[in-house]
């Protein structure tokens, strides 16, 4: 007895076969990467992942990308969470009822704006900047790309903290408020541990595109391969590695290099992903 | 006798909502419903049109056997069509719930459906017309018939889902709660034109408003304890 | 004290953000001149012969907009029904186990640097290298395409979700009721209900595309191809131009075009953030009124 006309038909195969595909899709990306990867990875074994880069030795290693993707990341999510955390109160709670609609407002605009455009910005602004403040230098350095960075993720981060304060805020500050405690009182004392969850699964987000962000180190850092001890030396993280070798010989053991980058950084976000989405859960229980 | 329910026991999640329930309900009459919250009186509303098959996790035992299309059937046989029995035995909820369209084409709702049986119909204009008129609607909105169902009131939008649901023709038609969202006209609205439609079809209603119970109801069922009592 | 300081300090960092920020894009349409004028787009070039392709554009935005927009399209059509068929494979078909693999999967798919999805694009027309020996599709805008919807997926896919399932219990329920299918629900009463909301992450989607770098880098963008005459050829993009400009520019006009370029990309941006969120706006407006009539 069951009929099924055309567009239930087309409607089945669109659900189904969309999901199917996407799917196969995120298991194909790393399986692709890795087949692809093999020959060089028979080569030098899994040297690329511990070794140094050093191609005059032969060296291939990607040790050198991994150190500088996390000094540039980490430096600037520790920014990123003071001032997301004081943005984020200030437009939830602290401060005053005229500036709060336009602080959200500016929020958006920001997190609308394009990513090769702050780092576009930041070429002409920061890059002058560092240079004229740093010892030495042209100025393309961690640190330049680490306070882009920082700017760039805040939004992310801005809108999960003022989601999560403002979903516990609601159901405290009157409990508070008739305790006698001030509003600023009632957040630093209940509405923020209360809100630690969603503060913590923000960060974990917030790491992600920070690590995984191309364009501001691909046009700030410099990009030259090293171990960078100052904040004003440059550097090359592993995404601007991939962007950056992609033109070379589809042979050299250079080229491999970037395959290692990428299984990399799809095993390091996708943990980050999991973890945030497991402290983000616990939230919601 | 419409209806017949032998030995009902109604599962979720492997807690018992109902248990033991024997009843008979009687062709052409209002028969209401009442017990407290969470007894399990919408649970045996959709136990008769087999809605409860959309919830995961609820598990039924025993006979249901209903009178439709001059026959007796057997409601939990796999063989019946399932977009037959929810046309024969109608189910209007206790909130509104127009679908996001015209006033007309909510009402051509079920003609649209290709997998449910085709309604006898000669002509769609008289059909809806008839209808509306039923609900005492007609008036109220026969200019409008083009407008989204959602501007209309609150009232107006329950009419209108009985509306919708009296057009597949049932023969049962099923109300939850229809007007404890409602203010008291249109309420009585309602139950003034619940009255009129015991003519057509064997009506069940539940209800917590005892009032309204003795208003309406030719025969009264209390949920107690996860069974039913019969009361008048 | 504690409590003073903490205030300040809230303060001390919305100033701090507003100032850099407001500075940042006050800088930036100082900068552009004119970034919307007819010989910021199209050069010397006449109009309308440029808009039918009869005449190349060189000194103006056109073939990058024009490749941007290109590549938007071609993206969206392969996005858009993947996306939400997922989304609606999520909400209405998975059981609890499928469920729960599957939506960890989207979340892993929304995390994944960009970079890394261009990568995945390279790879495949590697690949395609190595299979037909140098023939077949190579770096192109289908290529393009291909890897940014695979980027925009999981987001309208998280969306389209989202949307569904936040559906009125009871009317998720009353199609079936009047003897519909499942199928049918969905087609005509669950889409059409929650269309609008689908739509307006569709369009966050559409700026994801519009703005992103990495993935078009990898795939096919290049400084100066002109407009290609199918999906199989190499293009200009807005981001991939203002990328390549700021570091390889040789006079001081080029830098004027890469600030036009900014600010035509933001705005394309904006635009369609603001669009969309009217668009939620609108309809949280309107559930709002229909509760009230309840």
């Amino acid at each position: 007895m069951k009929i099924q006309t055309k567009s239930d038909l087309l409607l089945k195969f669109t659900i189904y076969s969309g999901t199917i595909c996407a799917f196969s899709v995120i298991f194909s990306i790393l399986i692709l990467l890795v087949f692809l990867g093999i020959p060089f990875f028979k080569q030098s074994g899994f040297s690329f992942f511990f070794d140094t880069w050093n191609p005059l030795q032969g060296k291939y290693g990607i040790l050198p990308m991994i150190y500088t993707t996390f000094l540039i990341a980490l430096p600037s999510v520790f920014t990123a969470f003071f001032l997301s955390l004081g943005f984020a109160c200030f437009a939830a709670s602290t401060g005053h009822r005229f500036l709060k609609k336009p602080a959200i407002a500016l929020i958006r605009t920001a997190s609308s704006i394009p990513t090769v455009v702050y780092a576009f910005i930041g070429v002409f602004l920061i890059i002058p900047f560092i240079r004229n403040i740093g010892p030495s230098g042209s100025g393309y350095s961690i640190l330049s790309a680490s306070l882009m960075l920082a700017l760039l993720i805040s939004p992310t981060m801005i809108f999960f903290f003022y989601d999560s304060i403002i979903e516990s805020e609601t159901s405290l500050v009157k409990g508070g408020l008739a305790l006698g405690a001030t509003r600023t009182e009632t957040l630093l004392y209940l509405v923020i541990p209360n809100a630690k969850n969603g503060i913590y699964a923000g960060v974990f987000l917030g790491m992600g595109r920070a690590i995984g962000d191309t364009m501001i180190s691909l046009m700030l850092a410099g990009n030259s391969i090293s171990y960078p001890l100052s904040p004003f030396e440059s550097g090359r993280t592993l995404t601007a590695h991939i962007g950056l070798v992609m033109a070379s010989d589809y042979d050299s053991p250079e080229f491999g290099s970037i395959f290692a980058c990428g299984i990399l950084l799809y095993l390091i976000t996708a943990v980050l992903s999991i973890v945030s989405k497991i402290i983000y859960k616990k939230t919601g229980a | 006798m419409k209806i017949k329910i032998n030995n009902l026991y109604f599962k979720y999640k492997n807690t018992d909502v109902l248990k033991n329930i024997n009843l008979e309900i009687k062709q052409n009459k209002i028969t209401a419903i009442s017990g407290v919250s969470g007894a399990g009186k919408s649970t045996l509303l959709i136990c008769l049109n087999r809605l409860y098959e959309e919830f995961e996790g609820a598990k039924v035992k025993g006979s249901i056997n209903s009178f439709l299309d001059n026959k007796w059937v057997d409601i939990f046989d796999r063989s019946v069509h399932l977009p037959w029995l929810r046309q024969k035995t109608g189910l209007v909820f206790q909130n509104p719930n127009p679908f996001p369209m015209s006033i007309e084409k909510n009402l051509l709702f079920p003609f649209r459906l290709l997998s449910a049986p085709k309604i006898e119909s000669k002509n769609l204009e008289t059909e809806i017309i008839s209808t509306l008129k039923k609900v005492h609607l007609y008036e109220e909105v026969k200019k409008r018939l083009k407008m989204p169902a959602s501007s209309l009131s609150g009232g107006q939008q329950q009419r209108l889902s009985i509306a919708r649901a009296l057009i597949a023709k049932p023969e049962i038609l099923m109300l939850d709660e229809p007007t404890s969202s409602l203010d008291p006209e249109s309420e009585k609205k309602i139950e003034t034109l619940l009255k009129e439609l015991k003519n057509e079809c064997t009506i069940i209603i539940v209800s917590h408003s005892l009032d309204q119970i003795k208003r309406i109801s030719d025969h009264h069922i209390k949920i107690e304890n996860k069974t039913a009592c019969p009361i008048y | 004290m504690k409590i003073k300081l903490f205030k300040l300090f809230s303060y001390l960092s919305f100033f701090i953000y507003s100032s850099v920020l407001v500075s940042f894009i006050c800088w930036l349409l100082i900068k552009a001149e004119s970034p919307f004028s007819k010989s910021s787009i199209f050069g010397n070039a006449d109009l309308v012969k440029a808009i039918l392709l009869k005449e190349p554009v060189f000194e103006g935005l056109f073939p990058a907009a024009a490749g941007t927009f290109l590549i938007i399209v071609t993206s969206m059509i392969i996005a858009i029904p993947a996306g939400t068929g997922t989304g609606i494979f999520l909400s209405e078909y998975a059981n609890k186990k499928t469920y729960r693999f599957l939506s960890v999967s989207t979340d892993i798919l929304a995390g994944l640097p960009s970079i890394v999805t261009g990568l995945f694009g390279f790879s495949i027309i590697l690949l395609i290298h190595k299979i037909f020996e140098g023939k077949g599709p190579g770096f192109s805008i289908a290529a393009s395409a291909f890897s940014l919807s695979f980027l925009v997926l999981p987001y309208i896919a998280k969306s389209t979700e989202e949307a569904m399932k936040s559906t009125d219990k009871e009317l998720r329920l009353t199609a079936l009721l009047l003897g519909a299918s499942k199928t049918e629900n969905i087609r005509l009463v669950l889409i059409p209900k929650n269309l609008s909301q689908i739509l307006s992450k569709i369009l966050l989607s559409v700026a994801r595309c519009a703005e992103d770098t990495s993935v078009i880098m990898l795939t096919g963008a290049v400084a100066n191809a002109g407009i290609p005459g199918n999906i199989f050829g190499k293009y200009e993009a807005l981001p991939f131009f203002i990328y390549y400009t700021s570091s390889q520019y040789s006079s001081e006009k080029e830098l004027v075009m890469a600030y036009n370029a900014s600010v035509l990309l933001v705005s394309i941006c904006c635009f369609l953030f603001v669009l969309s969120f009217l668009i939620r706006k609108a309809v949280f407006y309107r559930q709002k009124k229909n509760e009230n009539k309840n």
